[in-house]
């Protein structure tokens, strides 16, 4: 049976699983009055959101970031790591005892200001329309590859289904279709990677694998040897560190406090009744989640050394040390068609040079084999992960079961951001700010047409030059970090903390955030109208634009404390209010029967 | 037919001899009354309540009637009214629920029979046992205009009657009281006893007999007329 | 009996028509010609130009050009009208299907009426919300206060002296005077009020009336309904109150007026049950609730009231018992008050109910005192069960310890349900935050709703978990808004419309009132007060209103058939033993439940 075939009907297999188990859990949930449903275990809703937690980014784009950025890309991995454990440990607890259960709404309570909920939901709205670009990006890359057609309509396609996928909703939001979705796509991940590990260095596991020496019987470790290829072509280092490390601290940090506060996860830690099974399960999606962020190195690292050694068969200089491009494998052919990976034969000899030539000593000693500059014009890092079963050989089974994953990583986050996003702007925006006595029947409309308006820009965003998403990028995560955070973490644990200070603080964070992004990045992204060149000569302390939420916190938390010692306090019941979620409730309640 | 014509010819001679203007009037149309089918004939469905069954001593004590013209029973039309009995209603008070206060404050005899014959001109009486109640009616026309007006009748339940002979139907007691036939046409029942809720009755249960005698109800009529 | 009002009579009990004034009614009778269709013949082959059509006896059937049938008509039943066919108004023809006895109302008179009667015009206009709400609107024209009996009322100048008020009281011999200023109504006082706040209060005889009278006080208004009146007078526990058309006084009504103007009001069991001596006798009355719950229906009374009316006779039965039980058990030991739960709280129950109920007590109770109370709960949720309020299966009853507790431990009982909202306590909340005080002290009750309401209002986590089980309850309505139908347990299958029409619409207005902090159990009052506290859009609330009252009418009408042919009453009704209209009908309601689910589902992201 041939590739595209069989991802037809294990797509289509795992879609009517999901569909079969919304049904199922639709049809049995009508019970007796008295009869009370079962609750989930911790275990499978711990499950639930990791899948709802691992988006495309996570499944497609980490381990392609790590293998062309090295150890650098790893910052994401601990920035998302981190970010998720803030979320778990010092935000949705208290939320919960608030009562509130999205960020704005605690933001508006807490500082008895429309205004301040109004900042919140802008910010979060942006962000949040940001990460479906990167599930549009994904999906795009998937449909693309199995269809056969290039990027663009395949991001189109994706655009259809995620839409059809949310609007539906029923499928979304039941655990058990989320654990249906977790177990596949964890299963497409670890599957390839292990049978790569085993290829490679002969141990099945991975992490273990990444840390192994060779299986050729050389005794060189894995890593050394991806190093020695790709500094032997002039990149840097795999393993090199390639920023100074307060920028990389800080955008770790800006990763962090980012993604704290994005919609779609805090929910599901209010979908289990009890705190503690709250926290049981909160600990099980660390785990679920923990077993492919630890994979991701070793996918990442694994499939630049399968690609490397595909295209560079033979030693560096040496005539017939490339590979042919009339020669190249099936693979190749297939992503040349959806425009992600472009060949062009430079020097004429038909064969590829894949090679680092913005390294000038490098590029000078490619000059004396006769290279005539880097000959793969594009290779765009999300095909990695995708690609790597087919670069490794894997049975058609294994690359289709990767496409389903792919898929379900993407549907499942896509859709819950997406029902986030609609429910902000017509509820909180459209109902709560603009129209208050607005009917139900246009609500729902509302919620419709943002829907499609946030697919229909994320998609666009996500066809158009990743640059420019990649900025959106780090201005959504760089407001989210400087301007919701400090507020958020001060309305739980600064009882003195007032409505002043706040929204002074986010004001600061805010502003100081657009202001040092739009400096390097040009005002609005008009290109052009940049104050100064953005490189890291040029960058206060060498921070990037990206990394720059963090800084921009800071400053919040002090203008935000300042202001607040002039102002006046908060209204006394609000102070209670605060001291009441930091002092564990159940106790006093527990004693009495 | 040959009935009719002589029918006609008394009618004519007595509306010359009669005295009071709307009884003459209705005489006169009688005797040449153009009598066709339930389309084209207009129809007064009456009903009289009567002290007791002895024309000799027994009085009239209300009347009620409707009209029906093209088939179609016209409920604007319907007329009740209490006559002013000369002797008490006695044990008959039962039946009606007519005390002697309430028939005291009816009109008179006379007045009564002025609206029912200006309302019968030009039309077939509709009786169900015409018998009686036309008796009642001579007697009364006799102490009023001096004479015994001809009437022009449907009796239903002299065609009941008949149907149900030539069908070869029994007929136990009773079933020929109107309430039963109208039973078995599928008619509602009507509780109260009263004179213009009787003749309405009967009125719908003409309509009911002519669509059974003729499935698309315009019924000649001809055959099933009773002179008096 | 005169002229035509045999057939304004038969007219009065039509819908629309018992909307009508009756001199209107006479005149559309006097308009009528009657006519006798015999089975299978054709009554019109085209309905354009047909006028109107009442069906006085028999049946008919609507069919298109074709034939094909449409829909049947019965006894009551109009046609000859424009009628919206699947959604699509279409020309239709008319047959009789039994033996008919049809009245004709001709197209030029049928025109006028419209003209004259434009609520009659909407109705006969109907799309498919306009009828839907026509639906449910009609059917509640029965005595309104201005067609009663009325004493004159006995009346004083609010510049009067305390004296002559009392003097003019003694004179006609009424224990109340209204007061006035001018012509206008400003006040009540009666012989309590001398008693109370003249005599008690050592008040000089020559103070103004205007200083103790009730200020504003509660009327009725002309066009009120005797059930709506009756309901007012026993709720407050008025004796009379006065009737006022634009402000001023018409007159005086007690409840005794009010009743003796209905044959056999339903209300009148109320006053029997509390000269009943033993429980006993209560049994022996309870019989009767079947035969009045069945007329009630057939009468055509709006549900609402029914729902008032079944739950005020159950009211009276669980007080008349707790007045026993405090005979045999002796006076209760410290304030507590008996609350309802559920339909009876939200005064919505019907033909059969189950009893959920429970006790506050004051503080928490010593072992004697919880002896006590103990044996009054089963006393009376014996008693109850007695009178046909069986046993709630998930026995929330008072004679569960768990739901005879003190106050502070009934809002501990809250908060854990709040805090940590399991399956359980969601079920749990759905039922206790509906509730009422049936006997006893009110105010415990208040403080407990009070302080449940605005601890859920507050928390919108919870209200999230409460609005995931909301959306348990989905209308019956299948792929391409088909019916679904499900077993009933025994052996045929139906509609199942109190867990899939009423549950979830009476679940949908809690959230409302959870979210605006609305303490009212009932559902209609809570549609009103969320609307006027603007947590609910005025079309949204008349489309969930609507589509309550058309769900119970026809669960209701379904019931009372179950009864009189002896069945007990169930929750089931089968499709195919609905008209096609009152199909499309239901439809529409269950489309209008479905939206507002969507809608709850977007508020709370729950899917």
């Amino acid at each position: 049976m041939d590739l595209k075939t069989l991802t037809f009907i294990v797509v289509g297999a795992t879609f009517a699983l999901y569909i079969g188990i919304a049904f199922w859990a639709r049809a049995s949930s009508t019970g007796e009055f008295y009869v009370a449903g079962k609750g989930i275990h911790p275990v499978a809703n711990g499950m639930a959101t990791a899948a709802d937690w691992m988006s495309a980014a996570s499944f497609i784009s980490m381990a392609g970031l790590i293998a062309f950025l090295g150890y650098d890309a790893s910052v994401y991995l601990m920035g998302w790591t981190g970010g998720y454990v803030l979320l778990a440990l010092l935000l949705a607890p208290y939320l919960r005892k608030f009562g509130k259960f999205t960020v704005p709404e605690f933001i508006g309570d807490r500082y008895y200001s429309r205004a301040a909920r109004l900042v919140a939901v802008v910010c979060l709205i942006t962000a949040s329309i940001t990460y479906v670009i990167g599930q549009m990006k994904g999906v795009g890359v998937a449909f693309g590859r199995f269809l056969e057609v290039p990027f663009e309509i395949g991001v189109m396609v994706g655009m259809g289904i995620v839409f059809i996928y949310a609007v539906l909703g029923g499928m979304k939001g039941i655990t058990y279709t989320q654990i249906a979705q977790y177990c596949v796509l964890i299963f497409a991940y670890t599957v390839p990677a292990i049978f790569i590990a085993l290829n490679l260095t002969g141990n099945p596991i991975p992490q273990i694998g990444l840390g192994s020496s060779m299986a050729d019987g050389s005794g060189v470790s894995l890593l050394d040897k991806l190093d020695m290829i790709v500094t032997d072509l002039g990149f840097a280092a795999y393993t090199a560190q390639k920023g100074t490390s307060l920028n990389i601290f800080l955008l770790t940090l800006s990763l962090m406090i980012g993604t704290a506060g994005l919609p779609h996860v805090i929910v599901r830690f209010f979908t289990v009744p009890k705190v503690a099974d709250a926290r049981v399960s909160a600990g099980w999606a660390l785990v679920f989640i923990a077993i492919l962020y630890t994979t991701a190195p070793a996918v990442g690292a694994m499939a630049r050394l399968n690609l490397m050694n595909t295209i560079q068969t033979g030693e560096v200089g040496a005539v017939d040390g490339n590979l042919v491009y009339e020669e190249r494998p099936d693979w190749f052919r297939n992503w040349e068609t959806t425009g992600l990976l472009k060949f062009e034969d430079k020097n004429g000899d038909g064969r590829i040079q894949y090679y680092n030539d913005k390294d000038v000593a490098f590029a000078a000693r490619a000059e004396g084999f006769g290279w005539k500059g880097n000959e793969m014009v594009k290779v765009d890092r999300d095909i990695m992960v995708l690609a790597n079963p087919e670069i490794a050989k894997l049975p058609n089974w294994v690359i289709a079961l990767v496409a389903a994953g792919g898929l379900a990583a993407a549907l499942s986050t896509a859709a819950g951001l997406l029902l986030a996003i609609s429910s902000a702007v017509s509820h909180d925006l459209l109902k709560g700010m603009i129209v208050p006595n607005i009917s139900e029947k246009k609500e729902l409309l509302a919620s419709r047409i943002a829907m499609a308006g946030a697919i229909l820009l994320a998609g666009y965003l996500g066809m158009n030059p990743p640059g420019f998403a990649a900025q959106v990028v780090a201005l959504a995560f760089g407001l989210a970090a400087s301007s919701i955070f400090p507020a958020l973490m001060m309305g739980i644990f600064n009882k003195k903390m007032n409505r002043d200070g706040a929204i002074a603080g986010m004001l600061t964070g805010l502003i100081s955030t657009l202001v040092y992004i739009f400096w390097f990045k040009g005002w609005f992204f008009v290109p052009g109208t940049e104050m100064s060149a953005n490189s890291p000569d040029n960058w206060f302390m060498g921070i990037s634009p990206e990394s720059f939420g963090a800084v921009g916190a800071l400053l919040n938390f002090a203008v935000a404390i300042v202001v607040s010692k002039v102002t006046a306090p908060p209204p006394e019941d609000i102070q209670h209010l605060v001291e009441d979620i930091r002092v564990p409730k159940g106790a006093a309640a527990a004693v009495d029967h | 037919m040959l009935q009719r014509r002589r029918h006609g010819r008394r009618c004519h001679k007595l509306a010359k001899a009669c005295a009071q203007p709307v009884l003459s009037n209705y005489l006169d149309a009688c005797a040449s009354l153009d009598i066709g089918n339930m389309e084209n004939t207009p129809l007064i469905s009456v009903d009289l309540e009567l002290t007791g069954m002895d024309k000799g001593h027994n009085e009239i004590i209300s009347m009620g009637w409707t009209l029906i013209d093209r088939g179609r029973i016209q409920l604007g039309s319907n007329r009740y009214m209490l006559i002013n009995a000369e002797r008490s209603v006695g044990s008959s008070a039962v039946i009606h629920e007519l005390l002697d206060s309430e028939v005291a404050q009816g009109r008179s005899l006379e007045t009564g029979l002025e609206e029912l014959f200006d309302a019968a001109r030009g039309r077939v009486w509709v009786f169900h046992h015409a018998g009686l109640d036309i008796s009642f009616l001579r007697k009364a026309c006799e102490s009023w205009a001096g004479l015994i007006p001809g009437f022009i009748v449907l009796d239903t339940m002299r065609i009941e009657y008949r149907m149900r002979r030539r069908r070869e139907m029994p007929i136990r007691q009773g079933d020929l009281q109107l309430g039963q036939i109208r039973n078995s046409y599928g008619l509602p029942r009507y509780t109260a006893h009263n004179a213009l809720i009787d003749a309405l009755a009967t009125a719908e249960l003409m309509l009911a007999i002519a669509s059974r005698l003729e499935p698309d109800g315009i019924l000649e009529l001809n055959s099933h007329l009773k002179f008096f | 009996m005169q002229d035509v009002s045999l057939a304004s009579e038969f007219l009065h009990t039509v819908p629309p028509f018992n909307s009508l004034e009756w001199d209107e009614l006479r005149t559309l009778a006097s308009k009528l010609e009657a006519v006798y269709y015999p089975r299978g013949k054709s009554i019109f082959s085209s309905s354009s130009g047909a006028g109107l059509a009442v069906i006085r006896k028999g049946a008919v059937r609507l069919v298109d050009a074709e034939s094909r049938f449409l829909d049947k008509r019965s006894e009551g039943g109009l046609f000859g009208h424009g009628i919206y066919f699947h959604g699509e108004l279409k020309d239709y023809g008319a047959e009789a299907e039994e033996d008919c006895l049809i009245w004709h109302l001709a197209e030029a008179e049928f025109a006028k009426l419209r003209e004259r009667n434009p609520l009659l015009s909407e109705y006969f206009s109907s799309h498919l919300k306009t009828r839907l709400s026509a639906a449910a609107q009609v059917q509640h024209s029965f005595t309104q206060m201005r067609d009663l009996q009325r004493r004159q009322p006995v009346t004083i100048d609010c510049n009067a002296s305390i004296r002559e008020a009392a003097k003019l009281m003694s004179d006609k011999n009424v224990s109340s005077v209204l007061v006035m200023r001018g012509p206008d109504l400003v006040g009540i006082v009666t012989d309590k009020d001398l008693r109370v706040r003249v005599l008690a209060a050592d008040l000089e005889s020559d103070t103004a009336i205007e200083r103790v009278m009730t200020k504003e006080p509660t009327t009725l208004s002309a066009d009120a309904g005797a059930d709506a009146a009756l309901l007012l007078m026993m709720r407050e526990n008025y004796h009379h109150l006065p009737i006022v058309e634009g402000g001023k006084p018409l007159g005086l009504v007690t409840a005794g007026d009010i009743l003796r103007s209905q044959s056999e009001h339903p209300l009148r069991l109320v006053r029997d049950i509390h000269k009943k001596k033993s429980v006993d006798e209560l049994v022996v009355m309870s019989r009767r609730l079947p035969s009045l719950f069945e007329r009630m229906v057939t009468l055509g009374r709006d549900v609402e009231q029914i729902g008032r009316m079944v739950t005020h006779i159950t009211d009276a039965f669980t007080v008349r018992l707790l007045q026993f039980a405090e005979i045999e058990h002796g006076r209760p030991p410290m304030p507590y008050a008996w609350i309802a739960f559920g339909s009876q709280a939200r005064e919505e129950q019907t033909a059969r109910s189950d009893q959920d109920n429970g006790i506050i007590l004051e503080r928490k109770a010593s072992d004697e005192e919880a002896e006590y109370f103990s044996k009054l709960a089963q006393f009376v949720c014996t008693g109850l069960d007695r009178l046909g309020y069986v046993y709630c299966p998930g026995e929330v009853m008072a004679r569960n310890a768990r739901w005879r507790v003190s106050l502070a431990r009934w809002k501990r009982h809250f908060d854990n349900w709040i805090d940590e909202p399991d399956p359980k306590s969601v079920m749990h909340s759905s039922i206790f935050f509906d509730m009422r005080c049936v006997h006893g002290e009110a105010h415990l009750v208040e403080e407990l709703l009070e302080y449940a309401t605005t601890r859920a209002r507050e928390n919108r986590i919870f209200r999230r978990f409460m609005a995931a089980n909301v959306l348990h309850h989905r209308p019956p309505l299948g792929f391409f808004r088909r019916f679904v139908q499900e077993d009933d347990g025994s052996h045929s299958e139906g509609l199942n419309l109190k867990h899939r029409g009423i549950v979830p619409i009476t679940d949908l207005v809690r959230m409302r009132a959870l979210e605006a902090g609305i303490t009212e159990p009932n559902t209609f009052r809570r549609i009103e007060l969320a609307v006027k506290a603007g947590m609910m859009n005025e079309n949204d609330a008349s489309s969930l209103r609507d589509a309550l009252i058309l769900i119970n009418r026809i669960r209701l009408g379904y019931q009372a058939e179950q009864m009189s042919a002896g069945q007990d009453p169930g929750n089931f009704v089968p499709a195919d033993e609905l008209s096609p209209l009152m199909r499309r009908n239901l439809k529409a309601a269950f489309m209008l439940v479905v939206e507002a689910q969507n809608a709850l589902a977007l508020r709370y992201q729950v899917h």
